[in-house]
């Protein structure tokens, strides 16, 4: 038996005539953080309601330690959620916000105050107990309505977009607490987010969701560097797209593309579509830190030319935005260090070795 | 801290709270049912029906009934008989004193509510937009005479325009010799001020709701002060205007306790009219004709005032004059455009500027336009103190009235009676308004709009036609002259109030807190009564608290339900003003401020009273 807490298996979920969650399966492990992460509206916060319960599915099952729960309330589920803006009682102290999951599962009171002073000092708050929420900064209420769902032992935590209503430096202290508690409790945690940065950070897998499908299931790195789609490729970091066709592949794919230009391709298999043949239409993904630019010739297999159009510096690393013979607008990441001396207006070669582009199938 | 359980854990049937075994079946029993019906397509019928039952047979078939019965003849006093015949409607129109009333009231309504309007203004602006720490407290100043009660008010108003009146007394000093008392100009100017915190509280919801950045993009542009009053803030406001003239005209046209005190016999409007055909001359099928025609004048000239002011915006004004609604919309058009007219207009007045003489005006006006609002309840209180009705202010305060009236069966028997059915209509006014705004506030079905509108209904039609309707279907069930009428009666208009406040309430109300409980553990009765409850107690609070000064000063349906031994305060202050007003209605009314004013400290005290009526 596979050690999954959570699995979906081909669920559905429609409101009226919208479908919110197209036929998802999901295997999620015991001990893993894995995120959903898509654009506001792909579904990612419905599939997370259907695991907690608010929502049953149209089609589907979905199972929790093995067992069918799809019809299960969510209050029998054993699962802890922690809300974007907090969801702590307002009218009840940190102790007794703290104190309502033990108190429903029928702990007696001796527990109960152990258990409380517990994970107030596991969350660095030990002195907050007699306050109310109100009274804590947004940082504080997130580590408290953590704590409220961590005290009774859930079998998996959902987190929805937890951090979004925090400010940056916040977020990052949260996230880092988030993962700190992930590691030392090793508690399964779903992660909802929007924030690509984010889910790259915190996750052992992703999940990028789309449209109310799920497109890619992964480890951020593999994500990242290999996506399922041209979906994924623009969600996750930055990618230049450009569309053609295979001309010749062997050891190598020889790309006819549509800015008139050639492009070789490493012998890695593109994701998505192992089999390419000569004719068949693939999108060709460039990130842009692959990518170099020179005003000089080089021997790279590949070089497209055109002019700079806009240099942005971000401190460490610059963006040059160059525009084809054709048109198409490339983007170009490179170190500050060691930059050329290039200004908007000048010709440039941009330059890649057969192992930068991804195939993709179209 | 324990590590996260391991693999195997069940998550079936947990142990739950130990439940009395007496309690437990019940328990889940009901819950079994919510959970069956709580996302059927039935739920908000089913929720809301304690309302919709109530209010159908309380207010929509009374009002029915009404029409039927005003085509029925009337056999002898107080005896009618089952017909279809118009003499009634007939007797109405031909019948000259009805007919020059009726031109009066509207003529005496469309003058008062202008003026109501023009003072209410300022004051709404001002506790909208000033910057004055305390301008929300102005709320609870604007808003407390409307809770004390139309009675004390006029009372109040009698003895300022009185020949012996505060009014005349000043006018003397220049040698003019004028009584206001039962003249038109005199109930012009009662009706106006007893119009006024309906207006101010309408104008309020839709000045809160214009988007205060639009203000200021409107300064940016170039615009001065006044600029941006005319150009952005006044045509943002419209709604609210439109609101509260349609809503201050109808309350004028069934205007009762001021119409009775200031105008009768003098200056008969159509209220008191009614009340004498039904009460006095107990010819119901008379009284019931007169109130249709009251109503079908009142909806026409509010029809062609829509019509006037645009269809579309008059529908948006009866919304904005309860619901508060989003306008900021409309206005994000109209800012784009407004730059260049902005820099053509030639004044540059700095009106709104507190250093100058348009600010002083402002505040001078300000603070008369308050006076005005006011200054009837002030002086009931100083009469009460005094040694007579016109001895203001008191030579040396007294405590004889009071006195008087404490040792007076009749008033202490009044204010049991009171008490009794306000208490009652305030726990049926909090069990219906629950059920409309936790439908409305927390479903989505068809209709919701149309319905969440029409639970304003018993406030928009007039009072004294309630009231009657009332009286006549009741009384086929012998529920004329005592509590239980009185609560019932009472609760059909104090219900309104209390919705809206919980409505408030309800739509703050973070639905996220009530799946955190689910999360921990918490079945949907647990849920409700250990977070939603608790999380909802201080709308809940402020909901009875309305309700009962509400269904507490009310006349205009009391005075048709009351019977011998069973005297309300209100009917008692309106049966002693029949034979002359006396500083013993002082000190019953300050008696009632005193109450009102103890309730309003309660809420806010424990909520903040501008919170608990939604202006956050």
């Amino acid at each position: 038996m596979s050690d999954n807490v959570v699995n979906l298996r081909s669920v559905t979920k429609e409101f009226g005539d919208v479908t919110a969650v197209n036929d998802a399966d999901l295997e999620i492990e015991r001990g893993e953080l894995i995120t959903l992460l898509g654009p506001s509206g792909c579904g990612k916060t419905t599939t997370l309601r259907m695991i907690a319960g608010f929502e049953n599915p149209t089609q589907g099952i979905v199972e929790l330690n093995g067992n069918d729960v799809s019809q299960v309330p969510p209050y029998e589920r054993n699962i802890g959620m922690v809300f974007q803006y907090f969801a702590l009682f307002p009218h009840m102290t940190v102790a007794d916000n703290i104190a309502f999951g033990l108190k429903m599962s029928g702990a007696d009171q001796a527990e109960i105050d152990d258990r409380i002073e517990e994970v107030l000092e596991m969350i660095s708050l030990p002195d907050v107990g007699d306050r109310y929420p109100k009274n804590l900064s947004g940082g504080q209420q997130q580590r408290i309505a953590l704590a409220r769902s961590l005290v009774v032992e859930p079998d998996v935590l959902l987190l929805d977009e937890p951090l979004s209503s925090l400010d940056k430096k916040l977020r990052e202290e949260m996230r880092m607490e988030i993962m700190r508690l992930h590691r030392e409790l090793d508690v399964t945690m779903v992660y909802v987010t929007h924030n690509q940065t984010e889910a790259l950070a915190i996750s052992d897998r992703m999940a990028v969701m789309n449209d109310g499908e799920i497109r890619q299931v992964g480890e951020p790195m593999e994500v990242y560097q290999e996506p399922a789609d041209e979906f994924v490729a623009d969600f996750i970091g930055s990618a230049n797209l450009i569309q053609g066709r295979v001309s010749s592949g062997d050891n190598q794919y020889e790309v006819d593309t549509q800015i008139g230009m050639e492009v070789t391709a490493g012998s890695e298999t593109p994701v998505g579509s192992p089999n390419l043949t000569p004719g068949d239409p693939v999108t060709v993904m460039l990130r842009p830190e692959r990518l170099s630019i020179q005003t000089d010739q080089t021997d790279e297999a590949n070089i497209l030319s055109g002019t700079l159009r806009e240099v942005t510096y971000l401190g460490s690393s610059a963006e040059y935005f160059v525009e084809l013979t054709d048109g198409t607008e490339m983007q170009i990441t490179s170190p500050v260090r060691g930059a050329i001396n290039v200004a908007p207006g000048d010709q440039i070669n941009i330059s890649f070795g057969p192992d930068a582009p991804v195939l993709l199938g179209g | 801290m324990a590590t996260s359980s391991g693999a195997g854990s069940t998550v079936v049937g947990k142990v739950k709270t130990q439940l009395s075994p007496l309690v437990e079946p019940v328990h889940n029993r009901l819950l079994a049912f919510i959970q069956d019906y709580k996302d059927s397509r039935w739920a908000p019928l089913l929720i809301m029906s304690p309302y919709l039952i109530y209010m159908g047979v309380f207010f929509a078939i009374p009002v029915l009934y009404m029409f039927i019965v005003s085509f029925y003849t009337n056999v002898s006093t107080g005896t009618m008989e089952a017909a279809f015949t118009v003499e009634n409607y007939v007797e109405v129109f031909t019948t000259s004193l009805y007919v020059d009333t009726l031109y009066l009231t509207v003529e005496i309504s469309l003058i008062s509510t202008l003026l109501a309007i023009i003072i209410s203004y300022p004051i709404a602006y001002f506790i909208v937009f000033s910057s004055w720490k305390y301008s929300k407290l102005l709320i609870l100043a604007a808003v407390a005479p409307m809770l004390v009660g139309n009675v004390v008010r006029a009372f109040g108003w009698y003895a300022l325009l009185d020949q012996s009146g505060l009014v005349n007394q000043i006018i003397n000093v220049f040698g003019v010799n004028y009584t206001l008392l039962n003249t038109k100009p005199g109930v012009i100017i009662a009706i106006a001020s007893v119009l006024m915190p309906f207006a101010v509280l309408i104008l309020l919801s839709n000045l809160f709701s214009i988007d205060q950045a639009l203000l200021q993009a409107g300064q940016s542009l170039g615009g001065n002060p006044l600029q941006t009053f005319w150009y952005i803030t006044f045509p943002l406001s419209m709604p609210g205007i439109i609101g509260a003239t349609l809503i201050s005209f109808v309350l004028t046209m069934g205007t009762f306790a001021t119409a009775v005190f200031i105008g009768m016999p003098q200056v008969p409007m159509i209220g008191p009219q009614i009340y004498q055909a039904a009460a006095a001359g107990l010819n119901w099928p008379l009284g019931a004709a007169l109130s249709f025609v009251l109503l079908a004048v009142s909806l026409t000239l509010i029809m062609i005032y829509g019509r006037v002011m645009d269809v579309g915006s008059s529908r948006e004004g009866v919304q904005y004059s309860f619901v508060s609604d989003d306008s900021a919309d409309i206005g994000r058009e109209r800012t784009f455009a407004l730059s260049g007219v902005l820099k053509k207009l030639p004044f540059d007045l700095r009106l709104f500027g507190t250093q100058t003489l348009g600010g002083m005006l402002l505040r001078i006006g300000l603070v008369a336009a308050f006076i005005f609002l006011l200054i009837p309840v002030i002086f009931a209180v100083l009469i009460s103190f005094s040694q007579g009705l016109y001895v203001i202010p008191p030579e040396t305060p007294t405590l004889e009235w009071y006195l008087e009236a404490v040792n007076s069966g009749r008033w202490i028997s009044s204010f049991v009676v009171s008490f009794q059915y306000s208490v009652l209509a305030t726990v049926i006014a909090l069990l219906l308004s629950f059920s409309a705004a936790y439908t409305i506030g927390r479903y989505d079905f068809p209709l919701k709009q149309v319905i969440s509108s029409a639970t304003f209904l018993p406030l928009i039609i007039p009072q004294i036609i309630l009231g009657i309707a009332l009286l006549i279907f009741l009384n086929r069930f012998g529920l004329v002259g005592n509590i239980a009428g009185l609560s019932i009666a009472v609760a059909v208009y104090a219900t309104p109030f209390a919705t809206q406040s919980l409505l408030i309430a309800i739509e703050n109300f973070d639905d996220h807190l009530e799946e955190a409980a689910q999360m921990l553990g918490a079945d949907e009765i647990q849920t409700f009564l250990r977070v939603t409850v608790p999380c909802l107690l201080p709308g809940i609070m402020s909901a009875a608290i309305l309700a009962f000064i509400i269904s507490y000063s009310n006349l205009q349906i009391a005075v048709f339900m009351q019977g011998p031994g069973i005297v309300p305060v209100p009917v008692r202050i309106f049966s002693q003003m029949q034979f002359g007003a006396t500083p013993i209605i002082a000190a019953i009314a300050t008696i009632n401020i005193a109450i009102t004013l103890f309730a309003i400290m309660v809420v806010e005290r424990l909520f903040g009273a501008a919170e608990a009526l939604g202006y956050a």
